[in-house]
């Protein structure tokens, strides 16, 4: 009921851009994982419920898209492009150099709920390679020292 | 099932295919028109009855002018087009795509359960190659519980989507879907939860490959090792043609007819004859273990050895006596409706030229004479067919849970009218949910306003104007609640269609409320003209034959009772005995002259019927009143606890004979294995029953009771018994017969399972004789006044007292006890599916699990009869009032 509740003129006016409802999907698994912090199996019950469309439809969804998370992420979701241009300048050394400070793999999520790491397919910033995303801010050109800088002022 | 496409377009086109020249519709996909002139092009996500996927690439063939080559599954013929499907290419290529699909493939035959029918097995051998280049390792999925009759391989899975679309498009709910992505594609449920619906089971066969195999047949065999047995579901009225896949006699599984290949019969791939789940996993109830084995006499106490010899003779005995000491009108018979034919006309037989009686019926389960009668009538008009929807234009379902009674019914309907083949209306106090999501357009109604509905309907109907008046549609709009929009939209395809069939569910007529809806439909049809036909829908199997057979007071074999040519072909027939021709009793009548004392002595055929009347309390006062009571039946039950004699039957698997389904087909049920220790066959106990009683049957084998009856039905009869359906695998089914009232025998060579015929004595009945008019006076108010909600039930082919519900396999899974809730009146009530409610009639409290859906009408709520405990019989002149509350924190 977290949605119809919480967010009800959210949900209001993303039902209203679409003609129709299953449009919607999309939309209003984002505003769950805004919510929630990640697509929890409540929100896609609600979702359905509010779509129109069965259990199985919206899991589709959610899993075919690597942007939504299944699982709980921690507060800095630290997304490494390990694409062709990052990787040759250096995205491979930068994973490394990232699990070692925070002391997880790629895919994990920090024991304190701070941070979670995880490789992605090319940002669309090759011109400004090695990159990376927190959360929903890119950072350019990175080297390991600029990455400790970066952690230093996550808090 | 023709396709949309294919029936619409009525220009030809003209293609080469491998050289070969064939003229085909437009619109056809070029798979199919090869596939027309014996031409196969392999596939895995291509099924005739599914929407197009293109994702196995298998089907790929070279047309000439394309630069690439081309999936048949998905490219329509052109005039002039020329393809080839077999050059070096194409064999290259397939080869390819074998490879690609076998990449992840566990090559685990030996241990799979597809084996030997498996499409990967198969074009491997005939287009694939030995070996494989991928050196990766293989990707690996977690096998997880998934749904109770259904196993999930993953790692077999080539992502063909069929099932995916099966649940999506036929079964109507998009339960299986294809999660994440890429190369970690797999297929399943949310949650990997059960594929919640009653034809879940047909993703078994469409599943190409191993992935989807039968729980319960799960390594049980090798299906090269298994008889093959043709036959027919013994469970409802759709009738449907079965194949029973037996070791020992033991049904092992059980899936839609086969078909010859090469010599072999195989499971059609690309079948698109669907089967519920009840009959493909509950036919094993054969060898079940309460089976009665033993014939048993009462005075001798249960278990004290008695041989057939003597309960024969104590049988008759009794019998003779009563007739003897007080007339042949003390005694009675009681068949059941899944009795087959041969079985129902031998009883009759029995009751009227050896005993002297027509106290004989099939209905035990109806409560009074005016249901009795109305079924009378309903039987009496039954004309038509849904065989050949290609014929029809409109369907108008009233009052019926097809999807529960007659599931296979159901899904034909529901995909015709998907494919707009047809306008399906509906109409009715409780109309069925799953059919309403593709109707044109239904009404709703209280169950006391429905008789003013269709007489409104039919007085809209009636009037010449070609636009049905104002006044006409607010009285309509004013009993269903419905728009303006809906019920002129409802008038105008029923006075448009150019044929029609009104079906309406027999099983819904318990009450005296719902019995006048039988003449109201029929004079419904009358207005509607020649063109519209009736089809009541009878939850039992053989309902329809017990009528033919005149197994039932007020008929005879092939006509009714007043018919006296037939009754002089009857005493000519049985040895010129002159028959009583004074009226018998129906079977309500019966009890209750039981329960007087006037019934001394009575044979039951079956006590299923009896086992579903309303009252059991009212049954048993009967049964025990009775001086003799005589019981052939396969399982113990309250009926033979009170039997002086009881006689062990067979089963449906342990003999031969044949069933008439709710459309008048006549279908063929073969024996496969013998009755368990000392039963016998039913038809042969009849035969020694009448023996012993001075009358000895003249036949020798079944075929002569077949063809006897036959010619009293259809004279004259072309097939015998043997050729409906001959023995064993390997031997051609010469006939399918698909009867329309004007070919009586349209015979279809090559085809498995034979269907025959309107066998209806009805198509003689002429409609200018009945009523024509609704009864002017007003129906007297038969539902108790004050607040709370109308109930309304019925009962479902899952019920516990359904014989198929004793199936180990489908036992479990019977469905908890439900109340289907409007969803305006769920929202009144706060309620979601899923939620437990207490309903509250009287004193009585029990606790349900809600159903939200658009099944019954506002102000109503529906149960399945069979599944709750509530003294419904006590409410069959006056439907109840139930309050309902939600129960907090309860989910069920």
């Amino acid at each position: 009921m977290m949605l119809r509740e919480q967010k009800a003129k959210a949900v209001e006016k993303i039902l209203k851009r679409y003609p129709d409802r299953r449009s919607a999907i999309i939309p209003l698994l984002w505003l769950v994982q805004r919510t929630a912090g990640y697509v929890t199996p409540d929100g896609i019950t609600e979702v359905a419920e509010i779509t129109g469309v069965t259990l199985t439809q919206v899991q589709e969804i959610v899993s075919f898209y690597t942007m939504f998370h299944q699982k709980p992420v921690g507060r800095y979701l630290i997304s490494v492009c390990d694409n062709i241009s990052c990787s040759l300048l250096g995205a491979e050394q930068l994973v490394e150099h990232l699990e070692g400070r925070l002391g997880i793999r790629a895919g994990e999520t920090t024991a304190n709920g701070l941070f979670s790491l995880q490789t992605v397919e090319c940002l669309g910033a090759c011109n400004m390679a090695p990159v990376m995303i927190i959360n929903e801010t890119l950072y350019p050109n990175l080297t390991t020292e600029k990455i400790d800088q970066i952690l230093k002022n996550c808090t | 099932m023709p396709d949309a496409a294919t029936t619409q377009k009525t220009s030809n086109v003209t293609l080469t295919i491998d050289g070969r020249s064939l003229t085909v519709p437009e619109g056809t996909m070029i798979i199919e028109a090869a596939k027309s002139i014996g031409i196969y092009i392999p596939h895995y996500c291509y099924h005739p009855a599914l929407s197009i996927a293109g994702s196995c690439r298998l089907c790929l063939v070279e047309i000439k002018g394309m630069p690439k080559l081309q999936i048949a599954c998905s490219i329509p013929v052109k005039e002039g087009m020329e393809v080839f499907t077999n050059t070096e290419e194409v064999k290259d290529a397939r080869i390819g795509m074998m490879e690609f699909l076998l990449a992840n493939h566990p090559l685990d035959c030996p241990v799979c359960d597809r084996g030997g029918e498996c499409m990967l097995q198969r074009f491997s051998v005939d287009y694939g190659i030995a070996h494989t280049r991928f050196m990766d390792q293989k990707r690996r999925f977690r096998k997880p519980q998934f749904d109770p009759l259904i196993d999930i391989e993953r790692n077999r899975c080539i992502l063909c989507t069929r099932c995916v679309r099966f649940c999506d498009e036929i079964a109507g709910e998009h339960v299986m879907g294809v999660f994440n992505r890429g190369e970690q594609n797999y297929i399943g449920t949310y949650g990997d939860g059960p594929v919640s619906n009653i034809f879940s089971g047909n993703v078994i066969d469409l599943c190409p490959v191993g992935t989807l195999t039968s729980k319960p047949f799960r390594f049980q065999a090798r299906v090269w090792e298994l008889h093959q047995l043709q036959t027919t579901c013994p469970y409802c009225a759709s009738g449907c043609p079965v194949t029973c896949w037996t070791r020992d006699g033991k049904v092992c599984r059980t899936t839609p007819p086969i078909r010859k290949d090469k010599g072999k019969y195989v499971l059609d791939e690309d079948t698109t004859e669907f089967i519920c789940n009840q009959g493909r996993f509950g036919l094993d109830i054969g060898h079940h273990a309460e089976r009665l084995r033993h014939p048993i006499i009462r005075n001798n106490g249960p278990d004290a050895p008695v041989t057939w010899d003597e309960a024969i003779q104590a049988a008759a005995q009794g019998l003779r006596r009563i007739r003897n000491e007080h007339g042949p009108q003390a005694v009675a018979f009681l068949a059941s409706p899944s009795a087959t034919c041969e079985e129902l006309y031998l009883f009759q037989r029995l009751a009227r030229s050896v005993i002297g009686t027509n106290n004989i019926d099939w209905r035990g389960h109806l409560a009074s004479p005016d249901i009795a009668a109305a079924f009378s009538l309903a039987m009496s008009t039954a004309n038509g067919m849904l065989d050949d929807l290609s014929e029809i234009e409109c369907v108008l379902v009233l009052n019926c849970d097809l999807l529960h009674e007659a599931p296979v019914t159901a899904l034909k309907l529901r995909e015709a009218a998907r494919k707009a083949n047809i306008e399906l209306l509906l109409l009715g106090h409780h109309i069925d949910s799953w059919l309403a999501t593709h109707a044109k357009a239904y009404l709703q109604c209280l169950p006391d306003q429905e008789h003013a509905l269709i007489y409104a309907l039919d007085q809209a109907i009636a009037k010449a104007e070609p636009e049905p008046t104002s006044a006409d549609v607010d009285t309509i709009r004013e009993l269903s609640g419905a728009g303006k929009e809906t019920v002129e939209s409802l008038i105008t395809s029923l006075r448009s269609a150019g044929s029609g069939v009104i079906v309406y569910g027999v099983s819904e007529i318990w009450s005296h409320l719902a019995s006048t809806v039988v003449d109201d439909l029929v004079a419904l049809r009358n207005t509607l003209g020649p063109q519209w036909a009736l089809l009541p829908v009878n939850p039992e199997r053989n309902a329809s034959g017990a009528f033919a057979t005149g197994c039932q007071s007020d008929r005879l074999p092939g006509s009714g009772c007043d018919n006296q040519k037939t009754w002089e072909k009857l005493e000519s027939l049985w040895g010129k005995v002159p028959l009583v021709r004074a009226a018998g009793l129906s079977a309500p009548d019966i009890l209750e002259q039981a329960s007087l004392g006037e019934i001394k002595g009575l044979v039951v055929l079956g006590s299923d019927a009896l086992l579903r009347h309303p009252k059991p309390e009212r049954v048993n006062q009967a049964l025990k009143t009775l001086e003799h009571l005589v019981v052939i039946d396969v399982f113990p039950s309250s009926t033979t606890e009170q039997a002086h004699v009881v006689l062990p039957g067979a089963l449906f698997t342990e003999k031969d004979g044949t069933y008439i389904d709710a459309e008048g087909r006549l279908a063929r049920l073969c024996k496969g294995d013998d009755p368990p220790e000392d039963a016998r066959d039913n038809w042969q106990i009849l035969g020694e029953l009448a023996k012993a009683l001075g009358t000895e049957f003249p036949y020798q084998r079944l075929d002569d009771v077949f063809a006897e009856l036959m010619n009293l039905l259809h004279p004259p009869c072309p097939f015998t018994l043997e050729e409906l359906a001959p023995e064993g695998p390997g031997a051609e089914c010469p006939i399918r017969c698909i009867t329309k009232p004007s070919d009586r025998f349209h015979v279809l060579a090559g085809k498995y399972h034979a269907l025959a015929s309107s066998f209806r004595p009805t198509c003689h009945v002429r409609f200018a004789e009945l009523p024509t008019a609704h009864a002017e006076e007003k129906i007297p108010p038969t539902v108790e006044s004050g607040p709370g909600l109308i109930l309304t039930w019925a009962p479902i082919l899952q019920g516990r007292d359904h014989w198929g519900g004793r199936s180990p396999t489908m036992a479990p899974l019977r469905p908890s006890p439900y109340i289907e809730i409007h969803p305006s009146n769920a929202k009144e009530l706060a309620v979601q599916t899923g939620d437990a409610v207490e309903l509250r009639m009287g004193e009585l409290r029990l606790l349900l699990r809600a159903i939200v859906c658009a099944g019954p009408a506002p102000g109503t709520v529906h149960v399945a009869s069979n599944l709750v405990d509530l003294p419904l019989g006590d409410y069959l002149t006056r439907l109840p009032r139930v309050q309902l509350k939600k129960v907090e924190g309860k989910q069920t």
